[in-house]
């Protein structure tokens, strides 16, 4: 439990109020305000979307484009979720994008359904190399998204709810999908983890 | 359907099941957090789970450390945003003018408004006559958006279609298209619709 806390408290080191605070400066053309926010956000954005679509020059670039939107549009922000969900609502939207026009993924969960036993093909392989990111990388973006924002993030159903533009049903329903893929990718005996490797 | 099911209630096994990653991550509220852990106490499976997702969690949190090129991403934003700056230098705020020489204007102004006012009242009357900038309550039922790169004209336009929206103009300098929607559509619902195709990044009722 204790390297998941550690991580959320990192990630959430700037507040709700405090990111509100830089988007009214940024609404208002205040380029400084817009560097603090970039500094905070920029490797958080950039290592989901690298989670989601599994290339670091992609990544890298939708994290710029995610922030120049904020840049461009932070005045039409409503507050009607945290402006961190807002933000990685469009960094979402900009890697899932990116992820279907690469061709690798044809559009949605449910037709992944139809796509498991290609995945179980390549399970025994992946359970020997007890490799969690190539069992990642054998699920659709959208579920890679939710086990990222659960685990790397820290968020809340009802946060990746908001940040994904779906209900929550539909977010726990992802994250039990991924779960099971990733049950029957890899074993049993991960690892054990140093809580003390993020501290 | 797989998006529409009802949410599992926290007191059956099933519900808590689903709970377990929020747990492990530390998020739930209280009263979900102390349903879990109680649950677990007598079910071995929801237990065995637990562990599983944070060996997981542990994973996922820690995996891929990577050096993110913060200056490099900061230079080119700030590029951008100056090369966008001199695009948009020319652009001539009225509103402000008016604003910083509100004094000096008072005594003319009261003058000059009477002028106007005279020659409106001379002028013939046409209803049908709007400036681009009026904002009538046609403006009201406007959205502006932004698109994902690379969308096409037809791509656009289908997704604007597939709302019943038409394009009115754009992209702006900065990228924002407006569109307007009939009378009376809630334009907040319709634009979080909007930003739910995967070609609209962002997209707010015009102000």
């Amino acid at each position: 439990m204790g390297i998941l806390k550690a991580v959320r408290s990192t990630f959430k080191a700037g507040s709700a109020d405090a990111d509100l605070r830089l988007l009214k400066a940024i609404a208002a053309g205040d380029v400084t305000a817009f560097e603090r926010l970039h500094g905070q956000y920029f490797p958080k954005l950039m290592h989901f979307a690298k989670r989601v679509i599994d290339n670091e020059e992609a990544a890298e670039e939708i994290a710029n484009d995610t922030l120049m939107v904020v840049w461009r549009t932070a005045d039409r922000f409503e507050g009607r979720s945290k402006p961190s969900s807002w933000i990685f609502g469009i960094a979402y939207r900009l890697a899932l994008k990116q992820a279907r026009s690469n061709g690798r993924h044809k559009g949605t969960v449910a037709l992944e359904e139809d796509m498991a036993q290609d995945e179980q093909d390549t399970a025994d392989a992946i359970m020997n190399q007890k490799d969690i990111h190539a069992a990642l990388q054998q699920l659709t973006p959208e579920l890679r998204a939710v086990v990222e924002l659960t685990y790397y993030n820290g968020y809340l159903y009802k946060e990746i709810a908001d940040i994904l533009g779906c209900p929550v049903g539909t977010v726990k329903t992802r994250m039990m999908t991924a779960r099971q893929r990733l049950h029957a990718m890899l074993s049993d005996d991960l690892p054990t983890y140093s809580e003390n490797a993020v501290a | 359907m797989l998006d529409r099911r009802p949410l599992l209630p926290t007191d059956s096994h099933e519900g808590i099941m689903e709970l377990v990653p929020w747990y492990v991550n530390g998020s739930l509220p209280k009263d979900e957090a102390d349903a879990v852990k109680r649950h677990a106490l007598t079910c071995p499976a929801c237990a065995d789970e637990i562990a599983r997702q944070r060996r997981l969690a542990g994973h996922v949190a820690t995996e891929e450390a990577f050096e993110a090129p913060v200056a490099r991403s900061w230079e080119t934003l700030r590029d951008r945003i100056a090369s966008e700056n001199r695009v948009r230098q020319p652009a001539f705020s009225l509103w402000t003018w008016l604003r910083q020489h509100q004094a000096g204007m008072m005594l003319s102004g009261v003058g000059a408004a009477a002028c106007v006012l005279v020659a409106v009242m001379m002028m013939p009357t046409n209803a049908d006559f709007r400036t681009l900038t009026a904002s009538g309550t046609a403006a009201n039922d406007t959205i502006k958006f932004q698109t994902t790169p690379g969308v096409s004209a037809s791509e656009l336009q289908s997704v604007l279609g597939k709302y019943g929206l038409e394009l009115e103009s754009g992209p702006s300098k900065a990228g924002v298209y407006t569109t307007k929607a009939k009378s009376g559509t809630d334009l907040a619902a319709l634009s979080k619709s909007l930003m739910s195709s995967p070609e609209i990044i962002f997209a707010a009722p015009a102000e």
